[in-house]
């Protein structure tokens, strides 16, 4: 491991399964970051969850006994907001379907985010002549979907007309579930198969595994990707985007992936490989 | 090719050759959305199209995806247009489903369903148990929550979806853990959306889409263009498919349930389907192609040939 630590300048973390799962963190994963720290390593966490702004994280850092700035904390809604603000300067309103966070870091970027919370307790009539969606709001630039427990009929309704006129069709990030008490639920990845269905347009995910994020980390603080390794627990989310963006990654087993999945997709035709791999 | 020539026009029907087309079959399958019906309004005189086949003896069948009624309810439907029928010439995709499933799933006794009445009732007709649709219309979920969980009631083998204007996290949460314990999953039809006061609502087909990217599993459709609709109607009814003309507005729903069960189609372009994408069918060799096609069914006067 210290070789490892010759190699590269800069280190990106995903959070869930890598430096903590849930309140705890994994074995003692908050010492490693702190000897990064000391050594001067650059130290960044890119994470898809969006249920809270960045300075959510941060508290839960310090919490664990280490100090991280905001700036080095990159959650999929916050990259979600920077990229529609930098890419599509043209669009200043956004249809969320996600958490508030969602809406915190739009609103840091002056991008108004409407749909959300206040549409949680509007129906769709069954019947064929009783209210139904208003007419959509031609200045919505952009639908952006993230994971939004209370979804309903009526907001996917909303966005995918907004979708078939002309809204540009994001999506925080593309997860199919997430892990709870051993059971799999529903996660953004999801609703986005059900709107690409609805509307027949592919969504483009601006959290990982978009190089978007490693992009911005790179250019924001100075850093090489040569120099630069990405650290994280799903091949098809963590491994894929380092390798898209030119870094070198590194696959560890104390989340989303165990050591057998990992050798069975070896043996896989096009599997994805990290550069690294370690418990 | 089934392309029929009538008169000079190939395969257009329009009020010149209408009762010629009348006079070839002697059992009409009516598709209902955007033939005979345009949201709660009838599209133009079709009620009284239907209604003159009716009173020259024609078999004539009602054959609709939708699943949101019961078919009582879809009756109804048609008394207020001005058209007396009978249950019997009802076929919802909810009653296919329903028949479908206590037929050839034997050991389904209880299914979850995302969906309405119109399913749940059907279901309950052959005796079986349903559990989901509104009842956990209003179930709220939030993450760290484990209520969908906690609450699975695993002996429910069996996932049916339809239409669900409920549709909510806590229901495709439910059906998607159920199918990946094992349950078996089918859909009523596949429309990825429906048009409801003019604008589109997400429908079965999009819920299903979910749940098939989630799990793997494949749900297949028992509405159309799953032919078992006709099977049905054979057994209840005495008709001949080789006189039995198969009228909708979707290619890949009605028309391809023509073609799956070698009867002869009508396309009317007063429905989902533009002139444009039925011309572009015609000219692809792939491409689902009518019988005919037609304007709509208010095609003029039915003549009775002597």
């Amino acid at each position: 491991f210290t070789k490892l630590l010759d190699l590269y300048d800069a280190f990106v973390f995903d959070c869930d399964g890598v430096i903590y799962e849930g309140h705890k963190q994994i074995s003692n994963s908050i010492e490693t970051l702190k000897t990064l720290q000391q050594m001067g390593k650059k130290i960044f966490f890119l994470t898809n969850a969006c249920m809270y702004p960045r300075t959510r994280a941060v508290a839960k850092f310090a919490k664990f006994g280490i100090k991280v700035g905001e700036k080095q904390v990159f959650t999929a809604a916050y990259l979600s907001a920077a990229y529609i603000n930098n890419k599509h300067p043209e669009i200043k309103k956004v249809y969320v379907i996600g958490q508030e966070g969602v809406n915190h870091e739009l609103n840091l970027f002056d991008i108004e985010a409407i749909g959300g919370q206040e549409h949680n307790d509007q129906t769709l009539g069954i019947e064929e002549d009783e209210e139904t969606i208003p007419d959509y709001d031609e200045s919505i630039g952009a639908v952006l979907l993230g994971l939004d427990f209370k979804v309903s009929q009526y907001k996917l309704a909303y966005a995918t007309n907004l979708i078939k006129n002309g809204a540009k069709f994001f999506a925080t990030h593309g997860d199919i579930t997430y892990v709870l008490k051993e059971e799999f639920y529903p996660a953004g990845g999801m609703f986005k198969a059900l709107l690409e269905c609805s509307t027949g347009e592919e969504g483009l995910i601006l959290g990982k595994p978009n190089p978007y994020g490693i992009e911005m980390i790179l250019k924001e603080n100075g850093c090489d990707a040569d120099r630069t390794v990405m650290v994280g627990d799903r091949l098809e989310v963590d491994i894929k985007m380092g390798q898209d963006s030119g870094l070198d990654t590194m696959l560890v087993f104390t989340g989303a992936t165990s050591k057998e999945m990992f050798e069975e997709n070896l043996q896989k035709e096009g599997g994805i490989k990290p550069t690294f791999f370690a418990q | 090719q089934n392309i029929f020539s009538l008169s000079e026009s190939n395969m257009g029907v329009d009020h010149k050759n209408f009762s010629e087309l009348v006079a070839k079959y002697e059992s009409f399958i009516f598709d209902c959305d955007g033939v005979l019906f345009d949201g709660v309004k009838a599209v133009g005189n079709s009620m009284q199209t239907v209604e003159k086949l009716m009173r020259l003896n024609k078999k004539v069948f009602f054959l609709t995806n939708g699943s949101k009624y019961p078919r009582s309810k879809l009756g109804d439907k048609f008394k207020n247009l001005g058209l007396e029928v009978q249950q019997s010439q009802l076929y919802t995709s909810a009653y296919i489903a329903a028949e479908y499933i206590k037929r050839t799933q034997t050991d389904v006794t209880k299914v979850y369903v995302i969906g309405h009445e119109g399913i749940t009732s059907e279901l309950s007709a052959v005796g079986i148990d349903s559990v989901g649709a509104e009842e956990h219309a209003g179930m709220k979920s939030d993450f760290g929550n484990t209520n969908v969980g906690d609450n699975l009631d695993t002996s429910i083998n069996c996932v049916l979806a339809g239409i669900d204007f409920n549709f909510n996290y806590y229901k495709l949460a439910y059906a998607t853990m159920l199918v990946q314990k094992g349950a078996k999953f089918f859909c009523t039809n596949r429309d990825a959306t429906v048009t409801n006061g003019g604008k589109l609502i997400p429908a079965g087909g999009a819920m299903v889409a979910a749940i098939e990217f989630a799990t793997g599993v494949t749900a297949p459709v028992l509405g159309k263009p799953n032919k078992f609709g006709l099977e049905l109607i054979l057994e209840d009814h005495n008709c001949d498919p080789a006189t039995s003309l198969m009228i909708g507005d979707r290619l890949d729903t009605d028309i391809q349930f023509g073609q799956n069960c070698n009867l002869d189609t009508l396309l009317v372009l007063s429905g989902v389907t533009p002139k444009e994408k039925l011309e572009a069918s015609i000219a692809d060799p792939e491409g689902i192609k009518p019988t005919y096609y037609s304007d709509s069914i208010n095609t003029g006067e039915i003549v009775i040939e002597e």
